[in-house]
């Protein structure tokens, strides 16, 4: 009898790693562009809409006090 | 403080972002949707930095937020649970050869999809997981006599979802 958790275990075999940290970093180096238009917000976090610098709509809210600290969390095309 | 910029925050996360990931596909369903909800994770984590360092089990904070997150997020993006992003041309039941396993592991992934975000975090945290009903309690913010019931009745869902699962055992390998 084949066990769920075997089961659950080979379909999280197929996870790639994702290097969500990376990510952040990535998108971290466009926070320069990302001041030139974001729309100010009252401070950490509030959310705001963006054009990220591949002219995608990209949505985040501050982690800090200004506009350096944006965290992008979602992107449509 | 952004917490995501502390070397000594990456160098803790680095090795352990396979399995973050690993637990972030079996909830999300989908690569796409998978890499979003880790990163929305640690998005959270990172602008909780304080309660991250003065956490007793920092792991488990970070897991907490991730299956918090998840259902969560599946309650706003109310118009996204019926899309789901693919790279591959889904799989055709018909003509098909495949040895048993991998069919019921199809199934039960096509089954997964249908339950809710938290029967789904249930049956992760318990049969992928192996964690403790109390600790599953603790994580979702449910009682521990909420645990053993909401699974069992995931468990049923899923059966009913999927009958070629029927066969599958149940039990987890912790009391």
């Amino acid at each position: 009898m084949t066990e769920l958790p075997a089961l659950l275990a080979e379909i999280a075999d197929r996870a790639k790693t994702y290097d969500a940290l990376d990510v952040a970093y990535v998108r971290g180096r466009r926070r320069r562009r990302v001041r030139d238009v974001a729309v100010p917000g009252p401070g950490r976090g509030a959310e705001i809409t963006y054009l990220s610098d591949d002219a995608r709509i990209v949505g985040g809210y501050r982690i800090g006090d200004d506009d350096e600290n944006i965290a992008p969390i979602w992107r449509c095309a | 403080m952004n917490a995501l910029d502390n070397t000594g925050f990456h160098e803790f996360l680095r090795p352990r972002l396979g399995m973050l990931s690993q637990i972030a596909f079996l909830l999300a369903g989908d690569h796409h949707a998978a890499q979003d909800l880790l990163q929305n994770a640690l998005v959270r984590v990172a602008s909780n930095g304080d309660r991250v360092s003065r956490a007793d089990d920092p792991m488990a904070y970070i897991r907490r937020v991730l299956y918090h997150e998840r259902t969560s997020g599946w309650r706003r993006d109310t118009h996204l649970r019926s899309e789901r992003s693919t790279d591959v041309l889904p799989e055709r039941e018909a003509g098909r050869d495949e040895a048993g396993d991998v069919v019921r592991r199809v199934v039960l992934e096509r089954g997964l999809r249908r339950l809710t975000a938290r029967q789904r975090a249930l049956i992760v945290l318990r049969n992928f997981e192996d964690v403790s009903e109390a600790e599953v309690a603790q994580i979702l913010g449910i009682a521990v006599g909420s645990v053993k019931g909401q699974t069992s009745n995931a468990l049923g869902r899923l059966r009913e979802l999927a009958p070629e699962l029927a066969e599958l055992s149940p039990e987890t390998r912790r009391a």
